[in-house]
């Protein structure tokens, strides 16, 4: 064997192998604990009739506030409701919501960031103020007033948040393209000729998606506590249908005899918010494809 | 290797302005230039000349909020400054390509490079994607990629300068243009790479009988591809001629002094300096009368103060701005001799 055979190339198979592993390898700690997290949350929610012990609103007078058991792990409410079925289902109600007022916000605000950014001008002038008067508008008064027209339940927030949060994701995403219009790349695009709507879309816009990735793990954390405190003011979805709020509200009363109907619901949104933290802490740390942003 | 025949492309009088909030910035004040097919045509200057300006005004790539406000820009016989936006993304599209200096950020950095040249083939030239996939690999080969197949996956930042570089000719050239904007390709790069770039650069234009006009700011890569060259100073294109006789027998004192700045193994050991050019570039917000050259020209005369900087000819093909002519006798002791004078 010379000490070329030591130069040569490994074969392409393997290296493929390499960067698959890499990919995984290169993902901080945090970011693997937090998703870890987020998928046991999602899966309970997402399964959460099948793996419910109890129905949610499944009553048994001879079980009042019994405290955490084997047979109900997060105890019973004053109805003998099981707990951990009624904050499954809860889970399930919130987590849907969530996702629904966020992501669709995102997509709308990078969107119109995007377009500002890359335009500039009068199109710039006008988004960017509309940004303005979105952001500086009292959110949660809006929500409120929104809830007084429609009514309360999940209707109010489902129409509300995504009036304002698409504006905080549009400013990130705006000021990230002003960055990247100057981009020899983004001028390469023209210089190849491609169509405005292709240089956006295919072009800028995965390079703006990281920042409001990351600062979405933020907005679902502060939209389940917005849902929840609504929830527990009485403005969410009504009884008997379980959302966190309402469960923790209704242990209020009974907080110094059974901890446990408020507080063990609590600790899931505390949980939620710990896993969402943790990815966009790793998100934020982790080196992604090399991307600029 | 040149083609006589007409111009392919063909730059007259060309003013590019800048209005901006403290004033009006002139980028290119005067400037005319062709290249013909096949033909390798060098732009040089120093920083601020104008020769980026005048460069991407080929494909109307005036970065905003500048202005093409005189001068004719002619592409085989089509006005380029009247097109409609629609048959200026067509002329893009097909006819010219642009590769940047800059070769760490002219590539997308999310995009696989394989998809980034799929793309063109597909959008550009209608290819299906199966076929553009063979063609990636194809004209990535053709650019000295080793390993198409593999190093098509891979993304911008998993290559070199030297490698981006590459990539980035192959995705200017993918469409077949028969022009090549090439704005200072290799000076982000090493000595070797450059010399490599600079070769595939020549193949090309030989092999695709494709025209390139390479700007750059250093007259060694020019003399080493180039068949003419023009040499802009101060938003004006002071001189232009054949290689050779830019070489040999510069008539304007900037393309002289450009020359006399560069360093020469043949001088090494010997007792020579390299000549600076004394004083600044002109202010580009300053109007200009007679000469632009004429505050740092050591053969300064009354007559510059008047002239037109209206290029005219030395010998055929050869042209200089300068009408007083310092350098027209007793040249080639001047040009061999012009390190030892100092």
């Amino acid at each position: 064997m010379s000490t070329i055979d030591v130069l040569e190339q490994p074969p392409a198979q393997e290296l493929v192998e390499t960067r698959a592993r890499g990919r995984f390898r290169g993902t901080p700690m945090e970011a693997k604990i937090g998703a870890g997290i987020l998928i046991v949350l999602l899966l309970a929610a997402v399964f959460a009739p099948l793996v419910a012990p109890y129905g949610s609103n499944e009553l048994d007078f001879t079980h009042v506030y019994s405290a955490p058991s084997w047979s109900h792990l997060f105890g019973t409410d004053g109805a003998g409701r099981d707990l951990f079925s009624r904050t499954l289902y809860a889970l399930r109600l919130d987590l849907a919501i969530v996702l629904v007022v966020t992501y669709p916000s995102l997509v709308i605000g990078v969107l119109v960031g995007a377009v500002a950014g890359y335009f500039g001008g009068i199109t710039d002038a006008v988004l960017a103020r509309l940004v303005d008067v979105t952001i500086a508008f009292p959110y949660m008064v809006l929500v409120i007033a929104v809830i007084a027209i429609v009514g309360p339940g999940v209707k109010g927030v489902l129409i509300a948040v995504p009036i304002i949060s698409w504006a905080l994701y549009a400013r990130l995403a705006r000021s990230q393209m002003l960055v990247l219009r100057e981009q020899p790349f983004m001028l390469a695009t023209v210089a190849l000729g491609y169509s405005t709507p292709r240089a956006l879309l295919r072009h800028a816009v995965p390079n703006l998606m990281r920042s409001s990735l990351i600062y979405s793990t933020l907005d679902v954390v502060a939209n389940l506590l917005l849902l929840t405190s609504l929830a527990y003011l009485g403005l969410g979805a009504q009884p008997p249908t379980a959302e966190l709020g309402t469960i923790i509200a209704d242990g209020q009363s009974a907080l110094l005899n059974a901890w446990w109907v408020s507080t063990l619901p609590g600790l899931v949104v505390v949980l939620f918010g710990l896993g969402a933290g943790l990815v966009g802490d790793g998100l934020s740390h982790g080196r992604m494809r090399g991307g600029m942003l | 290797m040149s083609v006589v025949a007409g111009p392919l492309l063909d730059i007259e009088g060309l003013r590019v302005e800048f209005d901006t909030p403290h004033g009006r910035i002139v980028g290119v004040r005067s400037a005319s230039l062709s290249v013909r097919p096949g033909e390798i045509v060098g732009l040089v200057g120093e920083t601020g000349s104008g020769k980026t300006l005048a460069c991407r005004s080929a494909m109307r790539l005036v970065p905003s909020p500048g202005r093409i406000t005189e001068g004719h820009v002619t592409f085989d016989g089509r006005d380029v400054l009247a097109m409609s936006s629609r048959r200026l993304r067509q002329f893009r599209a097909h006819e010219v390509g642009m590769i940047f200096q800059d070769p760490f950020s002219s590539l997308n950095p999310v995009l696989r490079v394989g998809r980034q040249l799929e793309e063109t083939l597909r959008v550009n030239l209608g290819l299906a994607t199966a076929e553009a996939r063979t063609r990636a690999l194809e004209l990535l080969a053709d650019v000295g990629i080793r390993d198409p197949e593999r190093r098509a996956l891979s993304y911008p930042h998993e290559f070199s300068g030297g490698m981006r570089q590459r990539v980035m000719i192959a995705l200017a050239t993918a469409s077949q243009p028969r022009l090549l904007l090439a704005d200072e390709p290799t000076t982000a790069l090493d000595v070797t790479t450059q010399a490599q770039i600079l070769k595939l650069l020549t193949r090309l234009s030989r092999e695709r009988e494709l025209a390139v006009l390479l700007v750059s700011h250093d007259f060694g890569v020019i003399a080493q591809v180039c068949d003419r060259v023009a040499v802009m100073y101060g938003g004006y294109i002071v001189e232009t001629g054949p290689i050779g006789a830019i070489y040999t027998n510069a008539q304007h004192p900037y393309t002289r002094a450009l020359l006399e700045s560069i360093p020469r193994l043949e001088s090494a050991g010997k007792k020579t300096r390299m000549r600076a050019i004394a004083g600044d570039p002109p202010d580009p917000t300053d109007a200009v009368s007679g000469c632009v050259f004429k505050l740092r020209c050591r053969h300064r005369q009354p007559v510059c103060d008047t002239i037109s900087m209206k290029l005219d000819p030395v010998s055929p093909g050869h042209e200089t701005a300068c009408p007083v002519r310092p350098f027209a006798a007793a040249d080639e002791q001047h040009v061999t001799g012009a390190g030892a004078r100092a």
